[in-house]
């Protein structure tokens, strides 16, 4: 009997930390900011950890022990890097243009996966069904918006607002700026 | 019922502790407005349900050697963890990359504006004892003292 509760306790624990790292993955595409992109991947990392540990449990094994040890010692280096670069910008008002591009193209990029068809679709939809959006809860994203033109000339504006569906076909890359890119092409 | 299979149940029950905080991790990363309170869920499994895990670990291995190497994992942890979130937090308040209507109280605030408020006497006073041949000199000391903000 009691080996029957464990197997399904298993299950659930299985659903949970497939959930979590569902979750954890949204939000790194997602975004807005790099900040939000580094925490969620945090998350994303602890998961690992603890599903290594569970999957040791599981199997009755002691072999991934330096496995768990080397991450939880070298997680700090991601985290602290990216943290360290977000505090040499200065207010939010002189935010890069490359946040506000990457913000751009992460929910065009979340939203365009959300919008197809198909298993990973279906668990982006639902997610984000969750989501409470910025621009509608945050009170963030309307700021970073309204400094982006002030960064651009009027050519550029046109360019970037007529080039943002076509972005959507791009992968999630969290620095992917093209706008940046194509501006510094001679 | 055997205490094998007892510590075995344990072990389980730790397991799904530790999975439901990497869940609820996920969803505070998800429903919560801003980076702040996002850092606030991200942080919970990093050392509670890491904690849960290396117990169940420890209760199914029932050795030793095995305990003596979860040690570290959970000192690692522990050491590094408040770094990062320290550093993430200290970015986000700079960047202002957090909801000012949803804190209660900000402590920082009144330090800042007393040492901005020091910092333009002093350069007040400066300025009247000085002649404005210092001027020059003076700017650079004002650009070195922002520059590591």
């Amino acid at each position: 009997m009691i080996d029957g509760v464990i197997e399904a306790i298993f299950i659930v624990v299985g659903v949970l930390f497939t959930a979590g790292a569902f979750l954890a993955l949204y939000r790194i595409v997602r975004g807005p900011t790099i900040l939000d992109r580094v925490i969620a991947s945090d998350v994303l990392l602890t998961t690992l950890i603890l599903v290594v540990g569970a999957e040791m449990v599981y199997n009755g094994h002691t072999r991934t022990v330096p496995m768990m040890l080397v991450m939880a010692a070298t997680a700090i280096f991601g985290t602290i890097t990216v943290a360290r670069y977000v505090s040499t910008h200065d207010g939010p008002g002189e935010r890069g243009l490359e946040t506000i591009g990457a913000v751009a193209s992460g929910r065009a990029a979340a939203d365009h996966v959300a919008t197809t068809t198909g298993p990973i679709a279906g668990i982006a939809a639902a997610i984000s069904a969750l989501d409470p959006l910025p621009g509608d809860g945050t009170g963030i994203q309307p700021l970073a918006e309204e400094r982006f033109d002030e960064f651009l000339d009027e050519a550029e504006q046109v360019a970037l607002h007529e080039d943002l569906p076509p972005e959507a076909e791009e992968p999630a890359q969290d620095e992917g700026s093209p706008e940046l890119g194509r501006e510094e092409k001679p | 019922m055997t205490l094998d299979s007892v510590l075995d149940l344990v072990a389980a029950v730790c397991l799904l502790l530790g999975a439901f905080l990497a869940f609820a991790a996920g969803v505070g990363v998800i429903r919560f407005p801003d980076a702040l309170s996002r850092l606030h869920a991200a942080t919970k499994p990093q050392i509670l349900g890491l904690v849960f895990i290396v117990v169940a670990i420890a209760l199914t291995a029932r050795s030793w050697t095995t305990l003596l190497a979860l040690v570290p994992v959970l000192l690692f942890q522990m050491l590094t963890a408040p770094i990062a979130a320290h550093m993430v937090g200290r970015a986000a308040y700079r960047t202002d990359n957090f909801r000012r209507d949803l804190s209660i109280v900000d402590d920082l605030e009144e330090a800042i504006d007393r040492a901005t408020k020091e910092l333009a006497e002093q350069a007040a006073a400066e300025g009247e004892a000085e002649g404005e041949a210092e001027s020059a000199a003076e700017d650079d000391e004002q650009a070195t003292r922002e520059a590591p903000r």
